[in-house]
């Protein structure tokens, strides 16, 4: 790209979608992130088509058959008040699942906002837009959430767009990282002298041509939110009872008979939300690798 | 170098400030005060009284004077008083600061370690069986949270097999020992290690990764050096070079992680207080854990920046 | 690399070593308690507040048993009016800890300070009765008048009318303070005061060493007026959370899980009664009526048949049964005492149907929901919450759950901002302690419910010390409160506690003791404990 001209930018959106092919190819030949996809799609697929799976409502309780081990009727038991684990790991995914995907997207999108208008405007607005980063960075994310929490009050909508707010400074660095190496670049002097807007230059010329190690860091990310949403509902601040989500499920193990006698109450949130964050590790890894082949980081870092 | 340093921290200053509004507002928006948090339903407390108490506190006055008598009290280097107790703030995280920094500390020693260690095998063993089953089991230590590998440890090592004690950080009432204390340690920082270690151990597999494939390391081999000489010599400083930049950024999390491990292990640091104050809206301590937090993370990301420069002649400052 | 591995090895060796041969050398006694605001002091808060029965005292405590109340302090009393004027004779001859005489002018100063308004404790109203009370509220007197000390010996207290049992419902969890170390203190910094982390008391332990978050060690006073302790030391573990101190019970790191240490919860039960070093007591009553809370503010619960139907819509035995395993006497009323409770009570058994007719009856909106508050948090009321929610829902009544912390709670209460609630309040020791439930204007847990019929009744309870006088004003109440449901009564709380059976007398005690009540002493007779052989 170091030689793209005007021309080059009308025939850019072509050239990306070989890229994009060759990166699914490449993606494919990953085993373990075509893995991670399978069992990805697969957890997604079962939590939203719950009601159609599950023989029971995540909610409907029977105090005369609480506690029941794994069986026929029960897949994976029941819990205290009788209530189907199964009904509620699906009915709970959709919860952990939903915290995971959009504070992420709350995230990305005033992430990628700042940091494109932090990477393209540079001068003053970026250094107070990297001061407001470097400020949002310095909080142990988790501690402002617990505190934020006790403000507005635990709920899932809370706990999404609280942690949406606090997530965007990393993918606004990356992103302004990655604008700042390319808004003086021939393409992007031509279309400003031809007098495109500079959102439209932003977001349909540059963005583009960056959004790869974004995709990746966003992958990432869900994959941390997940497991954000599993500790504050640990500490009783995510998913209000008697809603499930994985989070408020482990919080069992609490209970020290549970978790030596009782393990199916334990086992199965705990085991989803391992593979749901392993799973988008393995594809956000995957991705990386697919989309930038010079990249041999491990990747997952938070 | 010298100048880049002081613009560092003269910017850090306006985000000092920033930092500063942010936190008196959550502290101060929180729904229930100090004198509410009081009072009980054994001990029945009348509207005057309340009123009264809050007089006392300050919770009466506008909040722009409630803030400015904050910070006019911080640049005194006083950080107020607990509503709950009486204590000064600052001697009050002066005490248990260092429990949480042990713990942090040491949590974060072993996560290294055990984390480079097995990076560099992992490197050095690519695309071999020791290397698969290395990343996936870093891949799965990043999976579990680390709240539920400590009810798994102290499951485990406290309750079946004996070997170490449930929490605390040293059996009370007996005399200050290191051993004791050291006891004490290992579950709690075995738990906030494990998760990071896994992170660690992914930077220097590719960080080692990286050296192996650059030109020098290959020239050295051909020159029939031993490969534990090559790797020692001349790869091992480079490769973990990254991991400092992991270190500074792994510093926030662990003072959220550290929040609820000392919350399970009842480890008597910032994180228990901070739950503390949050639950008795204690609104100076809720303030000043996060305001020295705040401060030892910009004073870690600058002494990290610092040590990229010394460590790594490539990087140069303007 | 390798050698400091080498090294570790043996370092860690050591270490778990040392676990096996740990073994206790005096008498240590170590008992858990709750939460770290000791440092707030006893004028303020009631969560430090046992570690008085040890430490300091007071002029009477109430008896094991419950029934009355026994000497400390004060030697004997008597009240030549009928409940007016009360003379307290006290021991001659007790020391402070420091060294420094005991006399009555730490009684006068003492019950001042808990009156005195710039002090600020809520635990003043307990003195209101005491002639003078409202003119040291006012400001226009500086002491209580009705507080004096004869002589040394000997202290006089008068009352603004005859209360018959003023000494067994108020006087008992008053301590007495040492004026020659807190009357220096101004009355605005007690709260907090250094004082409540080095207590100075008459008790039969010293205070020794206080460690915010971990612990409180206090040692054995050779010179206890009522014999010299056969414990060494006793050491109060602090935790934030329950669960830690079940691990801490079941690896012997603490002695007690007492009342201070909340009770154990019911889903733990089982595993601690298979521990053969454990006494565990399953079924301890608290005292503590459980009910849901209406805000009788908002409209949708004035009509009584509202309430009514809430209570026939919940099958409250499946819940004892199941997720209470047990714990939990029914009650349909407020009062957990069995003397105070009418015999002909509704019953409200559980019917579906019923409640259906009722709500349609009164008009009942289903379609909006009610916002729903409750704070305990452990998994069996989080269990229960969710089986009322259930039932409820079964007939259109959809209740949203928000658990809040206490701060939030008081908030809520405070502004009114929520409809139903999740609650329980300690009226173990006297039925006289539940006014502050149902009065009129009782702010803030009547939440709006008004019957000058109850007034009147609480009143007439306190009149006579007779409990078959007493008997019929309150079971007269109960019958209201049992038709009116000011609140829905669930069940009276039964709370397990477990003890460990290397401390003598501990768990023989609590066995002797007919329930657990709040801000009662436990520790008392705390002396006679030892370590077993």
């Amino acid at each position: 790209m170091t030689d793209a001209t005007a021309a080059d930018v009308t025939i850019a959106s072509g050239v990306s979608r070989g890229l994009w092919g060759e990166a699914a190819r490449r993606f494919l030949q990953h085993r373990l992130a075509t893995l991670g996809l399978v069992m990805l799609a697969i957890i997604v697929l079962a939590c939203v088509l719950a009601p159609l799976i599950a023989h029971y409502g995540p909610n409907d309780i029977d105090l005369r058959g609480r506690n029941q081990p794994p069986g026929g009727v029960h897949w994976l038991g029941t819990d205290g008040t009788g209530r189907d684990i199964f009904a509620r790991i699906l009915y709970g995914g959709r919860i952990s699942l939903t915290v995971g995907f959009v504070a992420v997207a709350i995230s990305a999108a005033i992430g990628i906002f700042v940091g494109c208008v932090a990477g393209y405007f540079g001068g003053k607005v970026d250094l107070l837009l990297m001061g407001l980063i470097d400020m949002v960075l310095t909080f142990p994310r988790l501690v402002i959430i617990i505190a934020f929490v006790a403000v507005v009050g635990p709920s899932i909508f809370n706990t999404m767009v609280v942690i949406g707010l606090l997530s965007w400074p990393s993918i606004a660095r990356l992103t302004r990282g990655e604008i700042l190496a390319l808004r003086n670049q021939e393409f992007v002097l031509a279309a400003r002298s031809l007098g495109t807007s500079p959102s439209v230059i932003i977001f349909e010329h540059i963005l583009p041509n960056v959004l790869s190690p974004i995709l990746v860091a966003i992958t990432l990310d869900v994959a941390t939110v997940i497991l954000l949403e599993a500790s504050l509902s640990f500490l009783g601040l995510g998913a209000q009872a008697p809603a499930a989500s994985w989070g408020n499920m482990l919080r069992n193990a609490r209970t020290l008979s549970i978790l030596e006698s009782q393990p199916w109450m334990w086992i199965p949130p705990g085991a989803m939300i391992a593979m749901a964050v392993l799973s988008i590790n393995f594809v956000g890894d995957g991705l990386r690798d697919a989309l930038d082949p010079q990249h041999i980081m491990g990747g997952g870092a938070k | 170098m010298l100048s880049y340093l002081l613009r560092k921290l003269l910017l850090s200053i306006p985000v000092l400030f920033g930092v500063t509004v942010i936190v008196f507002a959550i502290a101060h928006a929180m729904p229930g005060d100090a004198v509410l948090a009081m009072i009980t339903a054994e001990a029945p407390s009348s509207d005057e009284l309340i009123a009264m108490r809050r007089g006392e506190l300050g919770l009466d006055q506008p909040l722009y004077i409630q803030y400015l008598n904050w910070i006019g009290q911080i640049l005194h280097g006083n950080l107020g008083r607990s509503f709950v107790n009486g204590r000064g703030v600052g001697e009050i995280i002066g005490e248990r600061l260092p429990m949480t920094l042990e713990l942090m500390g040491v949590a974060l020693l072993v996560a290294f370690v055990i984390g480079a260690t097995l990076g560099v095998v992992s490197a050095l063993r690519q695309y071999k069986f020791t290397d698969y089953s290395l990343t996936l089991a870093g891949f799965v230590g990043v999976s579990i949270p680390d709240f539920f590998m400590g009810l798994l440890l102290v499951y485990v090592f406290a309750l079946e097999l004996r070997w170490l004690p449930s929490s605390g950080i040293s059996t009370a009432g007996d005399s200050f020992s290191l051993l004791d204390n050291l006891r004490h340690l290992i579950l709690p920082a075995a738990a906030l290690a494990l998760f990071r270690a896994a992170i660690f151990m992914r930077y220097a597999r590719a960080g080692m990764l990286e050296v192996l494939n650059q030109s020098y390391m290959r020239t050295a081999k051909a020159k029939g050096l031993r490969p534990s000489t090559i790797t020692l010599r001349h790869g091992l400083r480079n490769a973990l070079i990254p991991l400092v930049t992991v270190f500074g950024l792994a510093l926030p999390t662990l003072f959220g992680g550290s929040v609820v491990i000392e919350t399970i292990f009842q480890w008597p640091g910032i994180g228990l207080m901070f739950i503390d104050s949050v639950v008795n809206r204690d609104s100076p301590v809720i303030m000043g854990y996060v305001l020295i937090t705040a401060i030892i993370v910009m004073l870690a990301n600058l002494a990290t920046d610092l040590a990229y420069s010394v460590l790594d002649p490539r990087v140069s400052y303007d | 690399m390798r050698r400091l591995l080498m090294s570790l090895v043996p370092a860690l060796a050591l270490m778990f070593a040392v676990v096996a041969a740990k073994a206790e050398g005096g008498g240590t006694f170590r008992s858990a308690m709750r939460t770290g605001c000791i440092e707030m002091g006893t004028l303020h808060t009631t969560c430090g507040h046992r570690l008085d029965e040890t430490v300091l005292q007071g002029l009477v405590h109430i008896k094991w048993t419950g029934d009355g109340v026994q000497p400390m302090l004060a030697e004997s009393w008597k009240t030549p009016d009928g409940g007016k004027t009360y003379v307290f004779n006290l021991r001659h001859g007790v020391k402070w800890h420091d060294g420094q005489p005991f006399t009555a002018k730490d009684v006068v100063f003492s019950l001042n300070l808990y009156a005195n308004p710039k002090v600020g404790s809520p635990w003043s109203q307990k003195l209101s009765a005491v002639a003078g009370y409202k003119a040291l509220q006012d400001g226009s007197a500086s002491a209580l008048a009705g507080v004096k000390a004869l002589d040394d010996t000997t202290v006089q207290i008068e009352l603004d009318s005859a209360k018959p049992l003023w000494v067994e419902l108020q006087l008992i969890a008053i301590s007495i303070f040492p004026e020659h170390i807190l009357g220096k203190v101004a009355p605005g910094d007690i709260k907090g005061n250094a004082f409540w982390v080095n207590r100075v008391g008459t008790g039969p332990f010293i205070w020794k060493k206080y460690e915010s978050d971990q612990y409180v060690e206090v040692d054995r006073n050779p010179d206890y007026f009522l014999g010299a302790p056969k414990l060494d030391r006793i050491i109060y573990q602090i935790y934030k959370d329950v669960p830690p101190i079940i691990a801490a019970l079941e690896t012997q790191e603490v002695d007690a899980m007492s009342y201070e240490g909340g009770g154990v919860p019911i889903s733990e039960l089982a595993r601690l009664q298979k521990l053969d070093y454990l006494t565990v007591l399953p079924k301890f009553s608290a005292g503590l009526p459980t009910y849901l809370q209406f805000n009788l503010e908002n409209k949708r619960f004035a009509d009584v048949r509202v309430r009514q139907a809430m209570l026939y819509a919940i099958d409250r035995k499946a819940i004892i049964e199941t997720v209470k395993q047990g714990a939990g006497e029914l009650l349909n009323t407020l009062f957990p005492q069995d003397w105070a409770r009418a015999k002909d009570l509704e019953q409200y058994d559980y019917n579906p149907d019923k409640a259906k007719q009722l709500l349609a009856d009164a008009g009942w909106d289903a379609g909006q929901p009610v916002d729903f508050i409750y704070y305990y948090s452990d998994q069996m009321n989080v269990d229960t919450v969710t089986a009322i929610q259930s039932y409820l829902a079964a007939v259109g009544v959809n209740i949203q759950p928000r658990l809040l912390d206490p701060a939030a709670i008081n908030q809520v209460y405070a502004d009114g901002s929520f409809q139903m609630g999740f609650f329980a309040n300690g009226v173990g020791l006297d039925p006289s302690l539940g006014s502050p439930l149902v009065v009129c204007g009782a702010k803030p847990l009547a939440m709006g419910y008004c019957n000058p019929k109850v007034d009147e009744l609480f009143n007439k309870g306190l009149e006579s010390n007779d409990r078959a006088v007493r008997a019929a004003s309150y079971q007269e109440a109960s019958r209201i409160l049992n038709q009116d449901l000011p609140k829905a009564w669930l069940w009276n709380e039964v709370r397990p506690l477990a003890f460990n059976n290397r401390i003598v007398g501990l768990a023989q005690h609590f066995k002797e003791q007919p329930l657990v009540i709040f801000n009662h002493p436990v520790y008392n007779e705390v002396e006679k404990w030892e370590v077993a052989k």
